[in-house]
């Protein structure tokens, strides 16, 4: 198994979540050994962090979830979440989840859905009602708050299920496949959240068999295949290759330094350096396409757009996690020079001078 | 309590939404106005009550005890199946809790069918019974004996028990029962025989029963002695008869000459000033017929004498209570079915608890061998071994159905008789709180050891 040192946001904390040497065997009606779901995995979940299980169909991630909400026992292993048992209904009052289809009541309304949930939460009607418009406009539903949840779009029911994972401003967020029936811009809309959910300190736990969902939020990822951690650690750690090197130019080079540039990388490494344009991946491009187009037209149907992200959750929280790596592409000149520099060292192995800037 | 009540409104939605309410609600009504339209009584004033209380209201509330134990199967089970319980059980709500919504939403619902089917029987009894339609004999006799809540009291038994030895021990010196037959099983029949012979009269002969009453009668209420005999040949030709009413050796009894056919229910009015001091009442038959036709009181319910005890509404209103607790401890029964399993099987385990539930009559005779269903004594072991493994379980489901015995309420209203508050208040206790209790327990403790996310 490939495991990285340490999880990227660290901190004193007790873990949000801990498994140890989990097994889920699911037996036949005679109790005789059917299915070995989950085999003997162990990892934990940091406060703050957004933690992705990532696997093929039947790798075992919605069975290791659904242990995590008391939802399925384990065999045997040891499992706490927020400190408790998962069958805790302390715990669970800190937990919100998104099953992997939508599981809503066809006949309830979106806003009927949501006041059920939050009940649920024994949360006050005042309370609820302002949770309720808050979570409709951030999933762009309130022209559908009165339609029943039954004559949804399986995209508009996925919104209202991520409404009622939030509605009790959880601790920890489990998302199972969090982005399964949403188009592009909801796929964004729902990464945007987790990021956002976890900048306020919230902990994410998502699953998912979609490679670029986990990479483009995820902080830390296990590889899940046969019931087994194949490989778990940072993003960073995973798939950085230290033995290459990538080097993107703000701007365009005269032909003649280029060359020599490439002259100069040839005469030292004796192997032909592979040089490209850097580009956008499609979900980036696909999204500057619609949000011009959104700019002419006013959608009357579907999920209305939104940018928001409800206030409760956006609310600051005390003693919040330091604010995770902004995309290199939000970052001034200088903060870019300081990256590149502490990204160089690293590489090289170098230790910083006593007097230079950490990052 | 936020999460109890949450669940039972999403029940409750789920029942109108799902056009349930609508279908049931089409049933009912159609119960209700059908039934009166189009059964004819008896042309007795009585008989169309019996048709209004008994049949027509007796008939809605077996509709609604199946749409009860079909949509309690169904509630959890359904959740279960279109894992819409995984939502639930992932949020802060105990097993019980669960449980109790379903419970509270499908009382709630139960509560509303039955006071709409009790206030459309009261209704259409107060309409078709305006003192314009009825004769004025009828309506004394709907303010003396129908509207009213009437206590019964049976006759005093005489010890029969010297008598049924007595029989017992000449029967068995001549030989009449075989030798191997067992004395268990002989004594019961000598006793009903003996009963029987108690409550019947010769023509040429009179017998006489004493009541003894709880209290004090009300003075300006007659007594209703209301009875029924078979004669002992198949002839419905009206028996002449003479009833006496008062102590037997008072000069002032009440004598009144009868002629009534037999298997029909009568009733006789008597002055309350007939109750001795003691508290007792001795009525007297006299059997007048010309032929060799004797009478035959019903040892069981052939005699029964009715005292004001209250009014109708009030006994109208224990009845709803009575039948709302059974509905409510069906709805006990399905939720925990389908707890445990799903909506066929839940169905069918449900029902067949309902057939159990108005068996418990028979289960009870069985158990304490009035019924003799064994093998015969010389059977091998195999049979003896069923036998007594079958009597097991037939004692302990008559300890289980026991307490659940009751005289249907809609009887005793349409008779006028008296549902006391002590019966309410036993099975509040019996019905919901100890049976539907050990169920709640039984669901809960289920649902929380259920894994609701077995893959299917």
């Amino acid at each position: 198994m490939i495991q990285s040192a340490e999880p990227t946001n660290t901190t004193v904390h007790a873990p949000v979540a801990e498994a140890q040497n989990l097994v889920k065997v699911f037996r036949d009606f005679w109790r005789r050994p059917k299915v070995r779901a989950v085999n003997d995995i162990s990892f934990d979940v940091q406060r703050g962090e957004v933690f992705g299980l990532l696997g093929p169909n039947g790798s075992g991630k919605s069975t290791t979830i659904k242990m995590m909400l008391g939802l399925l026992h384990p065999t045997s292993g040891h499992l706490r979440v927020l400190g408790r048992s998962p069958r805790d209904v302390k715990a669970k009052a800190r937990v919100g989840y998104l099953a992997e289809e939508s599981y809503l009541y066809p006949y309830l309304t979106s806003e009927e859905t949501l006041h059920f949930f939050g009940r649920l939460f024994d949360l006050s009607a005042a309370e609820r009602k302002q949770r309720i418009e808050e979570l409709l406009e951030m999933i762009g539903l309130q022209h559908a708050r009165r339609r029943v949840v039954g004559e949804f779009s399986k995209g508009m029911a996925r919104r209202i299920g991520l409404a009622q994972a939030l509605i009790n401003d959880p601790d920890l967020v489990i998302l199972d496949e969090p982005t399964s029936g949403l188009d592009p811009l909801g796929c964004r809309q729902v990464k945007d959240l987790i990021r956002a959910l976890a900048r306020r300190g919230k902990t994410v736990l998502l699953s998912s068999h979609l490679l670029a969902d986990v990479e483009d939020v995820c902080d830390r990822i296990a590889i899940l295949y046969n019931g087994r951690v194949q490989a778990m650690g940072s993003i960073h750690e995973l798939l950085e290759q230290r033995d290459r090197y990538r080097v993107t130019l703000p701007g365009e080079l005269p032909p003649e330094q280029f060359k020599a540039v490439l002259a100069s990388i040839r005469s030292h490494l004796d192997a032909e350096p592979d040089v490209d344009h850097p580009r956008v991946d499609l979900e980036q491009f696909f999204i500057r396409i619609i949000e011009k187009a959104r700019s002419d037209i006013q959608q009357q149907s579907g999920a209305a757009p939104s940018q928001t992200i409800a206030a409760y959750l956006a609310q600051a929280q005390d003693s919040l996690p330091p604010e995770p790596a902004q995309s290199e592409h939000d970052l001034s000149d200088e903060e870019r020079r300081k990256r590149v520099d502490e990204r160089l060292r690293r590489l090289t192995n170098d230790t910083p001078d006593d007097d230079s800037p950490k990052s | 309590m936020n999460s109890i009540f949450a669940i039972a409104i999403l029940s409750l939605r789920s029942a109108i939404r799902s056009k349930i309410v609508l279908v049931l609600l089409f049933f009912l009504l159609l119960t209700l106005i059908g039934l009166p339209l189009s059964v004819r009584g008896d042309g007795t004033l009585s008989g169309h009550v019996h048709i209004l209380l008994r049949y027509t209201l007796g008939l809605a509330t077996l509709i609604l005890s199946v749409a009860t134990v079909w949509a309690s199967c169904a509630t959890l089970s359904t959740e279960i199946r279109d894992r819409q319980i995984q939502l639930v059980v992932s949020k802060p709500v105990r097993p019980v809790q669960i449980w109790l919504g379903k419970w509270l939403g499908l009382a709630a619902m139960n509560a509303f069918f039955l006071l709409l089917c009790f206030g459309a029987t009261y209704a259409a009894l107060r309409w078709t019974t305006q003192p314009q339609k009825l004769t004025a004999e009828e309506v004394e006799q709907l303010h003396t004996e129908i509207l009213v809540a009437q206590r019964k009291i049976a006759p005093v038994t005489p010890d029969l028990t010297d008598e049924v030895m007595r029989q017992y021990r000449a029967g068995r010196a001549r030989g009449e029962w075989p030798p191997d037959m067992r004395t268990t099983d002989i004594l019961p029949r000598i006793e009903r025989t003996v009963r029987a012979h108690v409550h019947s009269v010769a023509p040429g002969t009179r017998n006489q029963w004493v009541f003894r009453l709880p209290h004090e009668p009300p003075t300006d209420r007659p007594l209703i002695l209301r009875y029924r005999f078979s004669a002992s040949v198949l002839d419905l030709e009206p028996v002449p008869a003479t009833w006496s009413a008062g102590a037997p050796d008072a000069p002032d009894r009440d004598v009144t000459s009868v002629e009534v056919p037999p298997r029909t229910w009568q009733s006789l009015a008597i002055a309350p000033e007939r109750v001795t001091a003691d508290g007792t009442l001795t009525i007297e038959f006299a059997n007048h017929h010309e032929r060799a036709v004797t009478v035959i009181f019903n040892p069981e319910e052939g005699l029964q004498l009715m005292m004001y005890a209250g009014g109708f509404l009030p006994n109208y209103f224990r009845a709803y209570t009575l039948l709302l607790f059974h509905l409510l401890f069906l709805a006990a029964i399905g939720i925990t079915a389908g707890a445990y399993f799903s909506i066929p099987v839940a169905a069918m385990a449900s029902f067949y608890a309902l057939l159990l539930l108005n068996a418990g009559r028979l289960v009870g005779r069985i158990a304490e061998r009035k019924i003799h269903v064994a093998h015969h004594p010389d059977a091998g072991w195999l049979e003896q071994a069923i036998d007594a493994a079958a009597f097991a379980v037939y004692r302990v489901l008559h300890l289980i159905l026991r307490p659940l015995e009751a005289a249907n309420p809609l009887d005793l209203v349409a008779l006028g008789q008296w549902i006391g508050w002590s019966q309410v208040g036993y099975m509040l206790v019996v019905k919901l709180l100890l049976y539907s209790g050990i169920l709640l327990v039984l669901g809960a403790w289920h649902l929380r050891h259920k894994e609701v996310a077995l893959p299917s």
